[in-house]
């Protein structure tokens, strides 16, 4: 297994494991109705940066380990089917990260208009400071979702190019 | 089909001698070889296997490490 394969398998474990916790918690704190709470954005503002700490420990803890059992030449060398690979990844990371976004502006939209604007005859969007901090992580949800799709295209093009 | 068809769907049709130029050059490596072109031993496998089409500056780096023209290394099969 090349450098670059290692380290794609590194920041699959490492968002899968944390970013997997994270939008658990922030799942449960949710469905718990702990969304009009006081300290919901306290909890999950704590716990993002808790997860982004770890994920950045695992990801370099993983990448010395891997720097270790890879030959010196190898770990530089970033060839032609490396980036021709990564550049087809990226190009389909980016079009579900364009896709997974409209989806979340037409959710946002249209539940704003069914909660507020047409149902409850109000020509204005309520927003609260809670619902913002849920409308980042999704948004966030939709970026880890992509940067694993990229890492997983990428995995399967360089292992398909054997 | 003309040689000069559009690209299909499956290996490219392009032979090489990579393997045979190898054994002739002293059994070098692939691992060597990728060192020597400034590529990762997968990449050379993948050439080999006539998985993946190198670059034609790749190509040409592949035949001077073996002193040989670029057609001896890399044959058009379509």
């Amino acid at each position: 297994m090349s450098f670059r394969e290692k380290h794609l398998w590194i920041s699959i474990v490492a968002s899968v494991g944390v970013w997997g916790w994270y939008f658990w918690f922030l799942i449960r704190h949710v469905m718990d109705g702990r969304l009009v709470n006081d300290h919901f954005t306290g909890d999950v503002s704590l716990a993002f940066m808790g997860c982004l700490v770890l994920v950045v420990a695992i990801e370099a803890v993983l990448t010395i380990i891997a720097t270790l059992t890879t030959p010196k030449h190898e770990q530089k060398t970033r060839d032609e089917r490396e980036i021709h690979a990564a550049l087809k990844a990226s190009h389909v990371a980016l079009m579900a990260l364009i896709g997974l976004v409209f989806c979340v502006s037409m959710g946002a939209y249209f539940s704003g208009l069914i909660d507020d604007n047409l149902v409850g005859g109000a020509a204005v969007f309520r927003v609260d400071g809670n619902l913002m901090v849920l409308v980042a992580n999704i948004l966030l949800a939709c970026l880890v979702i992509a940067e694993l799709i990229r890492a997983g295209v990428t995995l399967m093009l360089l292992r398909a190019l054997r | 089909m003309s040689p000069l068809a559009g690209p299909t769907k499956g290996p490219p049709p392009i032979r090489n001698r990579i393997r045979e130029l190898r054994f002739h050059a002293g059994e070098m490596t692939q691992a060597e070889l990728a060192q020597r072109i400034g590529m990762t031993r997968q990449t050379i496998v993948a050439i080999e296997a006539g998985k993946y089409s190198p670059s034609l500056e790749a190509a040409f780096r592949i035949a001077v490490v073996f002193g040989v023209e670029i057609g001896e290394v890399f044959q058009w099969e379509g």
